[in-house]
């Protein structure tokens, strides 16, 4: 497993409310990236909490795996524990008020990545001539895209591309998308925050991923030029490429 | 928040509303003593300078609308890292809550609330602001069912991630245009039809394009056509139908062009139920107005009427006056009727053809017959011809009535305003009266009245900006009168008529214009003469503050007595001016010349720095101390009394009954105070007097 991740705060902001984590779990490595929403460091205290609660409840819960609970109802289950407990501390706390966060978790379970979404950061499967993104932003933006009403060039110049429908922490409940992706050697996976899908073309992505440097100057190179082609948001990307489980070796 | 105070003015009360942008609270002015709504950026905007940037722009552009169908915009600040728009309070409710109370409006409420609507885009489109979140739950409406428009053009994106559930997101997706879904350029026509939509929704109740998600409904406003249910308990007329209908093109250019042309149909449509708005055409070509006349009788070649007939006509009941593409265009989902409208015309069109041909065979035949006869006889077979009739001062519907008896379709070409004549009055007609046409429409000007406006709020304002602001409404400025105020100099503190009044274009605003606050003025008292303590004492009591204190020679004060005071006495001088004045040192040494003099001098001086006048109004000296035979020297010191010109002082001494004068002498009262010598010995009573009349007496002790 090859893992390299970056962030940066950007040349306008003064608060890094992107978070990440990655658990390199030998059994079940997963990631989880966030882009929190709030006023002073609310964000930032949002984008954390959902990415500890998540990793804490994941923990607890990753054991069931296999007993019959499927996995996109542990994911739902993760993102709605995450949620309440960020949704009552906004409520708590006024500073917090009206605080929220994307969240993209992946985790690979056997040869299948698992991926649970809220919100527009990104989880992308890369490969040499293609980029595959596999969540689904939530905005409107992104749904008449995908509905072929607006193209790709409308939807990166949308005044409301950066309004999101859906996010966590913000209401009591909430809807996860969980997808499943299907693991092949050459995958490289790489996830991003809005800062960097905002900016950086998926063929640049690609066309840095497939530098012979190391992972980690990779993800830095991405997120360089996030910021130099713009750096008005936090910025962060975290590129993994996963080992395939042989049959039988886990068991 | 609550419990603050913003910009050291606006107290936080009660949170009254929360958006994607702002949480709006309800505030007291402490300076105006009113009650404001104050809209609070979010904190997760206030690190995005681009963005506040824009939001501090774009309110103060904002800041300078005035109208009476728009939420003004008190003041744009900021406090710490909060930045806020101070609005005026509105009491009533949103125009949704309205909407969903009610269900549905009668037509005229809504073409009254569409009209208001309209009005507060254009003034907003005529100062380059583009709304770009018209909803009902943007308009306030009062009981007495007038609106205000509220959130003008407060940028309403951010260069971050902002998150918004999907109940508010709807709020406005269900009101936005395709190029608004679309993230396209947006402009004025964006904002019609978002009216548009308003308009459909008072009229039916409910919305035309409905879905699960914002996205779902964005896709609908892109793709699919307005359609009004099959039954409405309200029968909203087929005309206000064609106005919604227009309104909500999906291309832009098919669109109402401003709000003056909405505002133009709505108004002929509250005068006529019947009227039919145009559409365009995609090819841009404008359609004509078709009469609803008896077109058998038409045919002369040497036709005086100037209306084209070129288009289709449909029969009598089916009076659709517009193009067909257009039609077809904005009724995607009307094809069925269309179709059979389009059998009708053309059925009725060949039936049209078919009476024509008939006329001209009877006409040829009639002209062959008749070939070599009398003149006269032509009058007799010429097609009838109608007189037209005087319309002008006319009230719109006798004129209708008139015309109509005559066969003559009347058509508004025109609506203005006319301070001369009253709403509904017909200010010119074309053709003229005596005028003969075969058939055809007489077209109108119908006089709107006075043009009204509401007079704005111009407190507070320059007399420049109150001109400049009257003026834009087509206000006049008036009378200008300098008052005194605790307004800011040149502020206007008060306007007549006041503001909110409504009144006819052109009329003339009075202002009051601050001219600093009211000074008063106060006697300055005379302090010569008096000690340090009491003429401060005087100073203060009077009015007035203690000034500078300084200290000089003085030939005619005593030492510490006051010797001369900044302002005179008597003079009226503005309150609270500081006065200064001066403490005598007693008379200046002088250091050549007379010994004795330099002698007394130091005897003068040496004797002042005891520093004690036991009594304020005498001074005395011990000219040779101890030498208690002598007569000794003392000063009194008189005041005179307050005023102008000349005095008599006389100095009378009592002995006994009788009073022996040892000093006279006239004295300019200006002098304010003088110094007597008197030489005795013992205790001596003296009585004073001024021009004759007893002052007082002193008594002396020698």
């Amino acid at each position: 497993m090859e893992i390299g991740f970056s962030t940066d705060i950007g040349c306008h902001r003064t608060i890094n409310q992107d978070s990440y984590f990655v658990s390199d779990d030998k059994k079940y490595p997963y990631f989880i990236i966030a882009d929190g929403m709030g006023g002073k460091n609310a964000g930032e205290i949002a984008s954390q909490e959902a990415i500890n609660q998540i990793s804490q409840y994941f923990n607890e819960i990753s054991k069931n795996i296999g007993n019959g609970l499927s996995v996109e109802k542990i994911i739902e289950d993760v993102f709605n524990k995450a949620n309440k407990f960020v949704y009552n501390l906004s409520l708590e706390n006024i500073e917090y008020e009206g605080m929220g966060t994307t969240v993209v978790f992946a985790i690979q379970i056997d040869n299948i990545l698992y991926v649970g979404n809220v919100g527009d950061s990104r989880l992308y499967c890369l490969s040499k001539d293609r980029a595959k993104q596999i969540t689904k932003d939530h905005s409107i933006v992104a749904g008449l895209l995908e509905k072929g009403e607006i193209s790709k060039e409308e939807a990166q110049n949308h005044p409301q591309k950066n309004i999101i429908t859906r996010a966590l922490g913000v209401s009591e409940k909430i809807k996860v998308d969980v997808f499943k992706h299907e693991i092949k050697c050459e995958d490289l996976f790489l996830m991003c925050t809005d800062g960097v899908s905002n900016k950086v073309r998926t063929d640049e992505m690609i066309e840095i991923v497939f530098q012979n440097i190391s992972i980690k100057e990779k993800a830095d190179k991405i997120v360089e030029l996030a910021n130099r082609k713009d750096g008005t948001d936090n910025a962060t990307v975290v590129l993994y490429k996963l080992d395939l489980i042989q049959k039988g070796e886990n068991k | 928040m609550i419990g603050q105070i913003l910009g050291n003015r606006y107290e936080i009360l009660e949170k009254i509303g929360s958006g994607g942008m702002a949480d709006v609270y309800k505030a007291h002015c402490r300076f105006l003593d009113r009650f404001v709504a104050v809209k609070v950026l979010k904190k997760d905007f206030t690190q995005d300078e681009a963005f506040i940037e824009k939001f501090k722009k774009e309110s103060l552009a904002v800041a300078k609308l005035s109208h009476h169908t728009i939420v003004n915009i008190y003041d744009v600040g900021e406090d710490e890292d909060i930045y806020y728009i101070i609005m005026e309070l509105i009491e009533g409710k949103t125009l949704k809550k309205c909407i969903k109370e009610k269900k549905f409006f009668l037509e005229n409420e809504v073409i009254d609330i569409s009209l208001q609507i309209a009005e507060a885009l254009k003034h907003a489109h005529a100062n380059n602001i583009v709304h770009r979140d018209i909803k009902p739950q943007n308009i306030m409406i009062n009981d007495e069912g007038k609106i205000k428009v509220a959130d003008f053009g407060i940028a309403r994106t951010a260069s971050q991630n902002t998150v918004q559930c999907e109940k508010e997101m709807m709020g406005s997706v269900h009101y936005s245009s395709p190029e608004q879904a679309k993230g396209r350029l947006t402009d004025e026509k964006s904002d019609l039809y978002s009216l548009g939509i308003v308009m459909y929704e008072m009229a039916t109740g409910i919305l035309p394009f409905e879905g699960e998600s914002p996205i779902t409904v964005a896709y609908k406003q892109i793709k699919e056509a307005v359609n009004f249910p099959e039954k409405l308990d309200n029968n909203i007329s087929n005309g206000l139908r064609n106005v919604i209908l227009k309104a909500v093109q999906k291309d832009q250019s098919l669109r109402y062009q401003s709000a003056i042309e909405i505002i133009s149909d709505l108004n002929k449509l509250k005068y006529n139920s019947d009227f039919k708005t145009e559409f365009k055409d995609l090819n841009e070509s404008p359609t004509m107005i078709i009469p609803k006349v008896n077109i058998v009788e038409k045919e002369d070649d040497t036709d005086e009427t100037m209306f084209q007939t070129q288009k289709i006509v449909i029969g009598k009941e089916n009076n659709i006056n517009f193009n067909e593409d257009a039609f077809e265009y904005a009724f995607e989902s009307e094809v069925e009727d269309m179709k059979k409208i389009k059998k009708k015309s053309k059925k009725s069109n060949s039936r049209v053809l078919s009476a024509i041909l008939s006329v001209i065979a009877i006409l040829l035949a009639l002209a062959v017959v008749l070939f070599f006869s009398i003149r006269y006889f032509n009058d007799n077979l010429k097609v009838k011809e109608i007189e037209v009739p005087n319309v002008i001062e006319m009230e719109y519907n006798k004129a209708e009535e008139l015309l109509l008896e005559k066969g003559i379709q009347m058509v508004i070409d025109a609506e203005i305003y006319d301070v001369d004549n009253e709403k509904g009055i017909i200010l010119d007609q074309n053709p003229k009266e005596g005028m003969h046409i075969k058939s055809g429409s007489v077209r109108v000007v119908l006089s709107k009245g006075a043009e009204m406006v509401f007079i704005p709020n111009l407190s507070g304002s320059t007399t420049n900006e109150a001109r400049v602001t009257l003026e834009e409404l087509g206000l006049k400025l008036g009378e200008v009168e300098r008052v005194y105020s605790d307004k800011e100099i040149g502020e206007v503190v008060n306007q007549a008529p006041e503001s909110g009044v409504e009144v006819v274009k052109g009329t003339k605003i009075d202002i009051l214009i601050s001219k600093g606050k009211e000074k008063k003025y106060y006697k300055m008292p005379n302090i010569i003469g008096l000690s340090r303590s009491r003429a401060e004492a005087d100073i203060i009591s009077a009015g007035f503050i203690v000034g500078e204190i300084s200290e000089d020679y003085s030939q005619n004060i005593a030492i510490g007595l006051v010797s001369e005071q900044g302002f005179r006495a008597q003079t009226e001088v503005t309150e609270g001016s500081e006065v200064d004045f001066v403490i005598s040192k007693g008379p200046k040494p002088i250091t050549d010349g007379n010994q004795n003099d330099i002698n007394q001098s130091n005897a003068n001086s040496g004797n002042g720095d005891s520093e004690n006048s036991n009594d304020m109004e005498i001074n005395s000296q011990n000219n040779q101390e101890g030498e208690q035979t002598q007569l000794i020297e003392r000063e009194l010191l008189l005041r005179l009394p307050e005023g102008e010109g000349i005095v008599l002082v006389s100095v009378k001494k009592v002995i006994g009954d009788s009073e022996e004068v040892v000093y006279e002498k006239k004295h300019n009262k200006e002098e304010q105070g003088i110094r007597v010598i008197v030489k005795d010995s013992g205790t001596v009573k003296y009585k004073i007097y001024f021009d004759n009349q007893y002052g007082n007496d002193y008594e002396v002790v020698f």
